[in-house]
């Protein structure tokens, strides 16, 4: 029984959890199917924790009929669900019909809304009688056609043709529905003159594109050929279309002229199925057709009707589907003489963007440069003030602080003489601490390049502990030194001295009376790594990071939280690298590794 | 014949009958919207109705509730709602892709 009530417990909890992915589902898209959904599903948490109040063993005919009427109310607004998602996605136009439907599914949908659209201005003129011949016609080229039936409304159906979408080729497809739309255009000419066929033809397709952008690829050689360059073929004379005729049908290009300028581009549906790039395809052979066709179009109508002619095709189309065009690069490829107003547009349009860009990209550098500039003035102010502002005074506070313990300017009583000399200290350590904060930016690595030489670490080293040995001492300290004679270091002797110096002062702040600070030092391949080493409490593991940063003090007094900043800036300026390593408690250890 | 077990059959006669409907519309659907996670839906469907069947087939064939049956029953539509969430969970994902 426990098992049972732990598995009822687990499925309201999931139960609970789909309903609310439904309902965040539904916030998102607010659909009257997603609603059903969530009405029909909020159901099944009810049914579990039914059981789970309700144990089964002592379930009356009352409490188990419950169960299958719950799944029959789930199940109902299952089918309603599904029924209305199908109704919203049937209109061609619809948002979920972009949304939803497979681009294949939505592909069949727009070459039926296309073909509808004549067969609606057919049937009143002589009734679906013709187009039931025609659409039986096309089966024995398209047997695909067969899935297509005129309905009971009097509109194309296609019906079976979607029950059986995944084994169709859609290349197959779509020559099939453009054979079947021209053969339905050709009907429709037979009432109305040639001219509104192609205009309500231009308006189809620009509809049919815009509910459906996939559409352009299929479109593209129906706008191409049969509505712009038709209508002018249309136009001339009929020896001229015999010329080009014979022209065109021998060079390939995939189009058959027929005598009375209609073109046949079928074979051309059939190439571009075959090309990766079908747009890129279309349109260079359009070029080529064009290009043919307009040597002969000038010298029989005169170049500037061949233009207009050409121009008004183009401009006549709808704005979409002229975008797209234009989008595609086709118009800049033209002739010259033809859509030479868009071609300027287009043009001062692209000159603009690359104009706007360029000068963007010569604000940003001036900008830049504006800011190092700024920040390289700023930074020789700051230096200049503290050189003069500071230090200058300082230096004549320590003149006189030196005169009256000397008691040049008369005599001093005890008590005088020891805050003099506290006020000397500490003039002293101002002192120290302007002359590190100028030193942390003046290392120029060019000067430093100049000033390097190759020394021996160990007579640094020893230098450095016999500037330290008094302090050492008065905590009576050990300071050892571990490293071979031939150790060297090549860089600037006095920066290199003055880091392992603010170092090992560091360690024996830090260090306690009686503890040992040690220096060791050896070679590893073309570098010398030194480690300064104390038995100080060590360094906590989450300020390790942060040692070299300026002002880093660690909490504790004593100094600025220079020293170690000017290390790391020393050893960066040399190529080399600074880093700590501590085990709280156990001591730190500072290494160096530098060139040697 | 049980009363509860006529009872049984009626009822689940009706269930049945809403689910070879609902079957007929999801398969319709599936064959034109885009969303292509109508496998996981299935494969939730599929538990859900074994678990279903061992739920309700001691009421229609002996009148009682049999323990081991019931246990199973709730442990295949616990695999169900799994694979359901799961299921529902990449729809949402998806149409959040689409309509952001």
């Amino acid at each position: 029984m426990m098992l049972q009530q732990l598995l009822s417990l687990l499925n309201v909890a999931l139960s609970v959890a789909i309903v609310a992915v439904i309902a965040r589902v539904y916030l998102l898209y607010r659909r009257q199917y997603i609603l059903w959904f969530i009405l029909s599903f909020s159901v099944v948490p009810f049914m579990f924790m039914y059981s789970l109040v309700w144990p089964l063993p002592g379930t009356t005919m009352m409490g188990i009929v419950v169960f299958p009427i719950c799944v029959m109310v789930v199940e109902v607004g299952f089918i309603l669900a599904q029924k209305n998602l199908l109704t919203s996605i049937r209109g061609g136009a619809s948002e979920e019909h972009q949304m939803l439907l497979r681009d294949d599914v939505a592909l069949l949908r727009s070459y039926r809304q296309v073909a509808n659209v004549f067969i609606r201005k057919i049937t009143p003129l002589i009734g679906t009688g013709s187009i039931e011949e025609l659409l039986e016609s096309r089966i024995d080229d398209y047997p695909v056609m067969a899935g297509c039936y005129i309905d009971v409304d009097e509109q194309l159906s296609t019906a079976p043709l979607e029950e059986a979408i995944d084994k169709l080729d859609m290349d197959d497809l779509g020559l099939a529905f453009y054979d079947l739309i021209a053969g339905l255009i050709e009907l429709y000419s037979a009432f109305v003159p040639w001219q509104q066929a192609h205009e309500e033809w231009r308006t189809a397709v620009g509809l049919a594109v815009q509910g459906n952008d996939n559409l352009f690829e299929w479109a593209l050689p129906v706008i191409l050929f049969r509505l712009v360059l038709e209508p002018v073929l249309r136009r001339c004379r009929s020896d001229d279309i015999n010329e080009i005729a014979i022209m065109l049908n021998r060079s390939k290009s995939g189009i058959e002229i027929q005598p009375g300028g209609q073109i046949d581009i079928r074979m051309l549906y059939r190439r571009q199925a075959e090309t990766d790039e079908p747009v890129q395809y279309v349109i260079e052979r359009f070029l080529h057709a064009l290009d043919r066709m307009y040597l002969i179009l000038k010298q029989s109508m005169g170049p500037e009707r061949a233009n207009a002619l050409i121009t008004e095709q183009f401009r006549a189309m709808p704005t979409n589907i002229k975008e797209r065009l234009y989008g595609e690069g086709l118009v800049e490829q033209l002739p010259e003489g033809i859509l030479e107003e868009e071609k300027v547009t287009l043009l001062s349009r692209e000159r603009l963007v690359e104009e706007l860009l360029d000068r963007r990209k010569k604000l940003e550098k001036a900008y830049r440069e504006l800011a190092e500039a700024e920040l390289g003035k700023m930074k020789t102010t700051f230096l200049d003030v503290i050189a003069h502002e500071l230090r200058t005074p300082l230096t004549s506070i320590k003149t006189y602080v030196d005169l009256l313990k000397k008691e040049k300017l008369g005599e001093l009583s005890e008590v005088q003489k020891e805050k003099l000399g506290i006020m000397a200290q500490n003039v002293d350590r101002l002192t120290m601490l302007i002359n590190d904060m100028l030193e942390i930016p003046s290392i120029d690595v060019r000067e430093l390049e100049l000033r390097k030489e190759t020394f021996t670490a160990r007579e640094l080293v020893m230098d450095v502990m016999e500037d330290c040995r008094d302090i050492a001492d008065e905590k009576r300290q050990t300071l050892s030194i571990e490293m071979p004679d031939t150790l060297t270091l090549h860089g600037d002797k006095n920066l290199l001295g003055k880091a392992i110096k603010n170092i090992l002062v560091n360690a024996i702040r830090y260090t306690p009376r009686g503890g040992t600070v040690s220096i060791a030092g050896r070679r590893e391949g073309e570098q010398s790594h030194l480690v300064i080493a104390d038995t100080g409490p060590g360094i906590p593991e989450d300020d390790i990071d942060r040692v070299f940063d300026p002002f880093y003090t660690g909490g504790e007094g004593g100094g600025m939280g220079l020293g170690l900043s000017i290390v790391k800036n020393i050893v960066d300026a040399h190529g080399g690298e600074v880093w700590a390593e501590s085990d709280p408690g156990e001591g730190a250890a500072f290494h160096i590794r530098l060139a040697g | 014949m049980e009363q509860i077990q006529l009872a049984m059959i009626l009822l689940n006669g009706a269930v049945m009958t809403l689910a070879v409907i609902s079957l007929y519309y999801f398969i319709r659907l599936m064959r034109v919207i885009k969303i292509r996670r109508g496998s996981i839906l299935a494969g939730s469907a599929v538990f859900l109705f074994i678990g279903y069947v061992f739920f309700i087939l001691p009421w229609v064939t002996i009148g009682r509730s049999v323990t081991v049956m019931e246990q199973l029953a709730y442990g295949f539509i616990l695999v169900a709602l799994v694979i359901l969430l799961y299921g529902v969970m990449r729809i949402y994902r998806d149409w959040k892709e689409v309509i952001a």
